[in-house]
């Protein structure tokens, strides 16, 4: 209205159309302030059985306290960590988290994997996760409580396989990059991984520990804000059952 | 032999001991995480006031939906009864339902 002189401008100037540099907070029809995404209030997600609302806290002046809060730990050993657990495996921030939610974990295609030991899942995990400690996965391929993870995760041992399919999946046919001797990930659902942040080498060493025993890299994904990020941006927790 | 068997036991004892200190740092953690739910709170019920009505109101608005919603898993339910409590339309719900009856 700066530039209105006079009934006739004023008029003029109110029928101009809304300017795009003016910031709508919030919607008229949401009671959320802080929404998830631009279009999303909140989601549910089944952590155990039971359906969690994940949402973000609504007080726009509520600041992260508590441990989560600090802003280093003695490195080594909780150093920062690269961008990507691994050049092949993706990274991926918050939104792409609750896509995952939304739909590879809802449909049963996925698993999003708290890598962290038992003892941090305890004090509370985002909804959704299955604790899975990198110790675990960072066994050998023939080790039995790797070769459990990977079969909870889809993944099917291969028997005695003979000269004629090892020559055809040689020359990369039989979706054989998605095969070892051991092991055929073509059913294996996409994994998820976190630990607690970008100082956290638990989920990275998962990561690594997976590639290792062939798991495909185009399969595994690095959420490398973790617990801290999560809970930076206010993002709901669980304290799982016992 | 004695190299030989210290590098064989080293990166063990390595593993061990970043594993110690991870172990460690979780007794930093005072009380429950800033914005975590509790059980309770955070879970949606069945026996949630007001849960029957939603499905009479349902069996009798859209007894396709109604239906399809009986054979949800209880999670699924629980959600959609949400959806239902933040004021969605019954577009919506049959939407929702539908939505995650073919998703299941």
């Amino acid at each position: 209205m700066r530039n209105c002189v006079g009934m006739i401008l004023g008029l003029a100037c109110l029928m101009q159309p809304v300017w795009a540099e003016e910031v709508k907070v919030g919607e008229a029809d949401s009671e959320f302030a802080v929404k998830l995404t631009e279009d999303t209030d909140y989601l549910h997600v089944v952590h155990q059985g039971k359906s969690v609302k994940v949402q973000r806290v609504q007080d726009p002046n509520y600041e992260l306290r508590g441990y989560f809060a600090k802003t280093g730990r003695k490195c080594p050993p909780f150093c920062l960590q690269p961008m990507h657990a691994d050049p092949a495996v993706t990274s991926v921030g918050e939104v792409e988290v609750l896509e995952f939610m939304e739909n590879e974990l809802r449909d049963g295609q996925g698993f999003l994997i708290d890598a962290r030991t038992p003892s941090w899942f305890q004090k509370g995990t985002i909804p959704g996760s299955i604790n899975m400690p990198f110790t675990v996965l960072s066994k050998g391929e023939d080790d039995p409580e790797m070769a459990a993870a990977l079969e909870q995760f889809g993944a099917k041992r291969r028997g005695p396989v003979g000269a004629m399919t090892k020559t055809l999946e040689g020359w990369g046919l039989f979706e054989a990059e998605q095969k070892t001797a051991a092991w055929d990930f073509t059913e294996a659902k996409q994994l998820l991984l976190w630990c607690n942040g970008p100082a956290c080498g638990q989920s990275p060493r998962a990561v690594r520990g997976l590639l290792e025993v062939g798991y495909p890299a185009d399969k595994l994904f690095y959420y490398r804000g973790g617990m801290q990020i999560w809970q930076l941006f206010g993002l709901t927790t669980v304290i799982p059952d016992a | 032999m004695v190299v030989g068997l210290a590098a064989g036991f080293a990166p063990a004892a390595v593993a061990d001991a970043y594993l110690d200190m991870i172990e460690a740092e979780t007794e930093k953690i005072a009380g429950p995480l800033p914005t975590v739910v509790d059980g309770e709170a955070g879970a949606e019920s069945e026996e949630d006031a007001g849960f029957q009505e939603f499905l009479a109101y349902l069996k009798e608005e859209s007894l396709g939906s109604y239906t399809f919603f009986e054979k949800l898993t209880p999670a699924q339910r629980s959600e959609v009864f949400e959806r239902h409590k933040q004021g969605a339309s019954l577009e919506q719900i049959r939407e929702i339902i539908m939505e995650r009856f073919l998703k299941r």
